[in-house]
């Protein structure tokens, strides 16, 4: 504010200019923010309890089927079956969480869309934000239980961070160009429950990648996520990880969040008209 | 430099297809087939451009209305200007904060309260969070809304919450006020203080572009008037040269006649007809477009409907000279048993209207459509236009009594 405005309006794109518009309207960004996490607690007795309760029934259902009906507990290097997989869990979880949320983010919002200028790439910016201050709910669950189960703190821990990171990272990516198309063909916004509920299985959370054979673990490896939770359980645990799985999840990132924020930069030109 | 030009329109065009499902897709197999041969699809697009080369230039403090019959693209000059659609060809540029009144209320959440509302709202419309904080209790006291703040906004009437939306968007910093037609809701008071707040913002220098159908309201706020037609600006100039411009060249199309062919895939509207004879040949162009006063008023609808069996309602808006509703009218799709009209074709209802207290003005009347089918009404219904004079003998009504007005159905 203050500096007077000088605004272009053609057909082009001018992505430096968008992004300084994004940074210009960061305060919306916090606004949307709030408003998605005041609204998940408004009319609720217990809404913090709401944010856990999904995680902890997923990691009751990984316990039961995984653990005890497939017996898989032995096989996590010696540790207690919950802690071992909860730290998959978490990867995954802030993946699929993030992914869903920020899919449906621009469509969601289809009434401010067709109503107001602002760079779109706000509202999945904002709604993943919101979906991270939950994550750090359950992140504090974590500590509490890994505390419980007598984990002692180390360096090697804070590695944790920047893997969870990526996790967030590839969801987000991924997430604004099914977002993007979505816009044109609601199928996309059908397909991504189903891959979610096929890829919680297909990746190393209840079960460790040493039970898959050789010649089917580099099937395993092309999912994105696998070596982010084996390289978290290296953080915390010191288990074994690949360093493949783990550069192809690095490398993911790399390529789904500029090609991401690209699809949606240069396609919310006609985010309004397609609505 | 030429710093007073807050506003350059530079050849703008926008381009609109159309689908037309023709040829759509019965079954699995056709869908397949039109998915993996992308022509068949593209070949049923009709090209619509709703701006055609429109080139203007807009000076600091300029009150520009934005004037046209429905579908000549006024909404979409708006739209490109406040940003939420991108023209196909041509620039513009604009010096300076924009504050868009395309819809009030915007992003508002019906679980947060009428406080937490007002700073998403506000930021949406460009605001900082330090000038919010400033003109916080500002906002709160222009919206009337008192102590209902602090309740969540589903819990607020309709009136609430636009009043809600208008403070908040006049309470704001800003240079140039884009409003469309939003002024048409709220009660008359509300109306006359936001239309003050208006002329206020005006006089302290800000820039506004303007679409209204009250040409009174048009003549007082504005001084500058741009005419579209199908796109294109065919007239700007003063306020007074475009409102006679406007007057002279458009009223023929809503006046009391209109005929066309007009609605969405289960409903066409073709004729309109407003008379204050019972039968008139549908021929004969027009009455007078003066209408005499305790004499009953003939609207005749032609409709007709493409599939059968569908539940849906024809009802009436009854717009005065300002572009307030005055009256909605419901249920017009019974037949003289009561019977609801549902087969497919042709048909044509009439409904008797009587102005009992109504100032001198000039009212359109414009059916609205709602049903359960495709769901959204008309918005570009067609209108018919009267004026309304009193016979010379009968007193002068009080200006603000609101009009009343009796109506029957009359169907057939």
């Amino acid at each position: 504010m203050g500096s007077a405005l000088n605004i272009q309006i053609s057909n082009r794109i001018r992505f430096s200019e968008y992004i300084r518009t994004v940074w210009r309207m960061r305060s919306l960004c916090w606004q949307l923010m709030m408003r998605g996490i005041q609204v998940r607690y408004k009319q609720k007795l217990i809404g913090i309890v709401w944010v856990v309760l999904e995680p902890i029934m997923t990691l009751l259902i990984f316990v039961v089927v995984f653990g005890i009906l497939l017996g898989q507990a032995d096989n996590t290097h010696g540790i207690p079956y919950p802690l071992f997989t909860f730290t998959a869990l978490m990867a995954w979880q802030l993946f699929s969480t993030t992914i869903s949320t920020v899919s449906s983010s621009i469509l969601g919002n289809a009434d401010l869309l067709t109503k107001l200028y602002f760079p779109r790439l706000i509202l999945p910016m904002a709604s993943s934000a919101a979906s991270l201050v939950d994550f750090g709910i359950i992140f504090l669950l974590y500590i509490l239980m890994a505390l419980l189960y007598g984990l002692a703190p180390s360096w090697q821990m804070l590695f944790a961070i920047p893997l969870l990171l990526t996790s967030c990272g590839i969801g987000f990516g991924m997430g604004i160009i099914v977002a993007s198309f979505n816009i044109r063909y609601r199928d996309f916004g059908h397909i991504l429950p189903v891959i979610l509920r096929l890829g919680i299985y297909a990746t190393p959370i209840g079960w460790s990648t040493d039970i898959v054979p050789e010649t089917v673990r580099k099937f395993t490896a092309i999912n994105p996520i696998t070596g982010l939770t084996e390289a978290l359980r290296w953080s915390f645990f010191g288990t074994p990880f690949s360093t493949n799985a783990l550069l192809l999840s690095i490398g993911v990132v790399l390529v789904v969040l500029p090609l991401g924020c690209w699809i949606l930069i240069s396609q919310e030109k006609n985010f309004a008209d397609y609505i | 430099m030429s710093s007073r030009k807050i506003i350059r329109v530079n050849k703008i065009s926008k381009r609109y297809l159309i689908p037309h499902h023709l040829n759509r897709a019965d079954t699995l197999r056709e869908a397949i087939m039109q998915a993996v041969t992308f022509k068949i699809r593209r070949s049923t697009m009709e090209i619509f451009w709703a701006l055609r080369d429109v080139s203007f230039d807009v000076m600091r403090g300029d009150r520009v209305a934005i004037m046209g019959i429905n579908g000549s693209g006024k909404s979409t000059l708006l739209k490109v200007l406040s940003r939420v659609t991108v023209p196909t060809l041509g620039t513009a540029r604009i010096h300076g904060r924009v504050s868009t009144l395309l819809e009030l209320g915007a992003g508002f959440h019906g679980d947060l309260t009428g406080r937490e509302n007002i700073f998403l709202n506000a930021t949406l419309l460009g605001a900082k969070r330090q000038e919010i904080k400033k003109n916080f209790d500002q906002i709160i006291e222009f919206s009337e809304v008192g102590h209902f703040i602090d309740l969540p906004i589903k819990r607020y009437s309709s009136g609430m919450r636009a009043r809600l939306g208008f403070a908040i968007a006049f309470n704001i910093e800003t240079e140039i006020l884009i409003i469309d037609e939003v002024l048409a809701v709220g009660d008359f008071a509300f109306r006359e203080k936001c239309i003050g707040r208006i002329r206020a913002l005006c006089e302290s220098g800000h820039t506004l572009l303007f679409v209204n159908h009250g040409n009174h309201l048009l003549k007082d706020l504005c001084n500058r008037g741009i005419v579209l037609d199908q796109g294109r600006a065919v007239m700007d100039g003063n306020i007074d040269e475009a409102l006679e411009f406007y007057t002279s060249h458009f009223h023929y199309i809503p006046r009391n006649l209109w005929q066309g062919d007009m609605g969405n895939s289960f409903i066409r509207l073709n004729l309109l007809r407003l008379s204050q004879h019972h039968h008139t040949s549908p021929t004969k162009k027009s009455d007078s477009d003066h209408f005499r006063l305790n004499h009953p008023i003939f609207l005749t609808i032609e409709y007709e409907l493409l599939q059968g069996a569908i539940d849906f309602t024809i009802g009436l808006e009854l717009r005065n000279s300002s572009g307030i509703v005055s009256h909605t009218i419901y249920q017009g799709n019974l037949d003289h048993q009561g019977e609801p009209i549902v087969a497919r074709g042709r048909h044509t209802i009439q409904v008797s209207l009587r102005i009992l207290y109504p100032p001198n003005d000039e009212f359109t009347i414009s059916p609205v459509i709602s049903g359960s089918k495709d769901g959204a009404p008309l918005a570009d219904a067609p209108m018919v236009l009267f004026s309304y004079k009193h016979d010379q003998h009968q007193p002068d009504y009080p200006k603000n009594v609101h009009t009343a007005i009796e109506w029957n159905w009359m169907n057939r």
